[in-house]
């Protein structure tokens, strides 16, 4: 017997000229617009404990990645690096440049921007408060504007299927690629109706986006982690514009993910690194499912950024109406349990069907944790504990060490 | 239920790029297969939710 359908959303097809997609939500979905949240909490967490990029929090393994990428991956990460270097560089200083024109008085260029955005290519465009909440510490002086617009660009959805591979690594970062130069089309558009846009490029990223495209009714968050949006799942790369142009913000949406995903939990029970966690938890405020990233990281770098998560999110590979209304007429995950959602290819591992996983011996999650600084220190602590008082020679090495990790400094976000 | 095993796959995502590959609609006749085969693994119809092609497709390798 069908469940009953507690509302339907309805939302832009995918591409420019399909019908709208009207997607039916169950009445045992139905939860709460956007995330589970307890605003005082956000708050808080962020005062206290300012959130920060991996890249800087976890600098040791960022390092550590280039030693472990097979040779095809390291030359195109470095091919990319070359590529996204002007893209950071113009996206840097963009919020600097003045607007070409006066603006119009009493104009709302807000479904302009959003047209235009279409136009290039965004797949998902939505408009909400900039929360600086979730602003990097590192980027907390650099971020201006008060509104943000919020672009997800789709990437190629064969390759997706092909995670993990090379060919999925391309469709990732040549995804940001494209992404970093649209966005900066965008924001000369913005500026030409009179106002500031600032770029925040997807290969530098300056906060936590997920939270801000929530809150734009762009979609959910998802037990992989990733925002599950209606018609690519997790299948987009994400990005912001910051403006002080004044637009109307769209409101979160209850897509039904929240329960969704307990129900699901594919991504969960298909993690070969079995870093995702069944239960939710109430972190930093929000209610979600936690990944384990001592877990996660090794198999990821390991295995040309592993993404098995995103490959067998049914809403990834089906969109999300087929799937809710597979669910409303059977009480089924469309999908669940099958070879060709669940199955995957781990190279030098072989293929893993549904209810097989990958056995992995406990040296492949052993690498370097925290920062660089941190790690050496680690390191020569142990060496003291384990030798007694460093000779001059070694004092100097680990001295030389970091001076020279001071001097590098932060760099870039990216990833 | 039988579902479509890895070899079906194999044979029917094979036989999709053979016939397909080269054409604008390669993007959207892929994104129709994996529909019809959970639709087919669901013991669902189709209920013209795909390209007709693709329905001979997946019927040929049942």
């Amino acid at each position: 017997m069908a469940k009953p359908v507690s509302h339907v959303v309805t939302r832009p097809g995918r591409k420019p000229g399909d019908p709208d997609a009207d997607i039916p939500i169950a009445q045992d979905l139905a939860t709460v617009p956007g995330s589970p949240t307890i605003d005082g909490d956000v708050s808080y967490y962020s005062r206290e404990y300012p959130v920060e990029s991996q890249t800087v929090e976890k600098s040791a393994d960022r390092e550590w990645g280039w030693s472990v990428y097979i040779k095809e991956v390291y030359d195109y990460r470095k091919k990319h690096d070359e590529v996204s270097e002007p893209l950071i560089e113009a996206a840097a200083v963009s919020g600097d440049i003045e607007p070409d024109t006066e603006p119009e008085p009493d104009n709302d260029v807000t479904e302009d921007i959003r047209a235009k955005a279409k136009e290039l290519g965004f797949g998902e465009v939505g408009f909400t408060r900039y929360d600086r909440r979730y602003t990097y510490t590192s980027k907390k002086t650099w971020a201006k504007y008060r509104h943000a617009i919020c672009l997800a660009l789709e990437q190629d959805y064969y390759q997706t299927q092909t995670i993990p591979s090379l060919e999925a690594e391309f469709a990732h970062f040549g995804t940001y690629e494209i992404a970093g130069e649209l966005a900066l089309e965008l924001a000369e558009h913005i500026r030409s109706l009179g106002y500031h846009a600032q770029v925040h490029s997807p290969n530098d990223n300056s906060g936590v986006f997920i939270p801000l495209f929530v809150d734009a009714g762009l979609g959910q968050l998802g037990a992989n982690g990733q925002l599950l949006s209606p018609h690519f799942g997790s299948r987009a790369r994400l990005m912001l514009i910051t403006t002080d142009a004044p637009v109307a913000y769209d409101e979160p949406i209850d897509y039904g993910i929240n329960k969704f995903c307990e129900q699901c939990q594919v991504c969960v029970v298909r993690c070969p690194a079995r870093a995702l966690l069944r239960e939710k938890v109430w972190y930093r405020g929000v209610q979600k499912n936690k990944l384990v990233y001592d877990r996660c990281r090794p198999i990821m770098v390991t295995y040309e950024g592993c993404g098995v998560c995103m490959k067998v999110c049914p809403i990834q590979r089906y969109g999300m109406k087929p799937v809710m209304e597979h669910y409303i007429e059977t009480g089924d995950i469309l999908g669940k349990g099958t070879p060709n959602l669940e199955g995957y290819e781990l190279r030098g591992k072989g293929y893993f069907g549904p209810g097989e996983l990958p056995h992995f011996d406990r040296e492949a999650f052993e690498f370097p944790h925290g920062t660089k600084e941190e790690w050496l220190f680690k390191q020569f602590k142990e060496k003291v504990e384990q030798n007694g008082s460093p000779d001059a020679d070694e004092a100097k090495e680990f001295a030389e060490n970091l001076h020279e990790i001071v001097e590098a400094g932060v760099s870039r976000t990216d990833e | 239920m039988t579902v479509f095993e890895k070899d079906a796959l194999d044979a029917i995502f094979a036989e999709l790029a053979e016939n397909h590959a080269d054409s604008p609609e390669y993007d959207q006749l892929l994104r129709d297969a994996h529909l019809a085969i959970a639709l087919s693994d669901a013991g669902k119809p189709f209920d013209n939710q795909v390209d007709d092609r693709i329905t001979k497709l997946i019927a040929s390798h049942k």
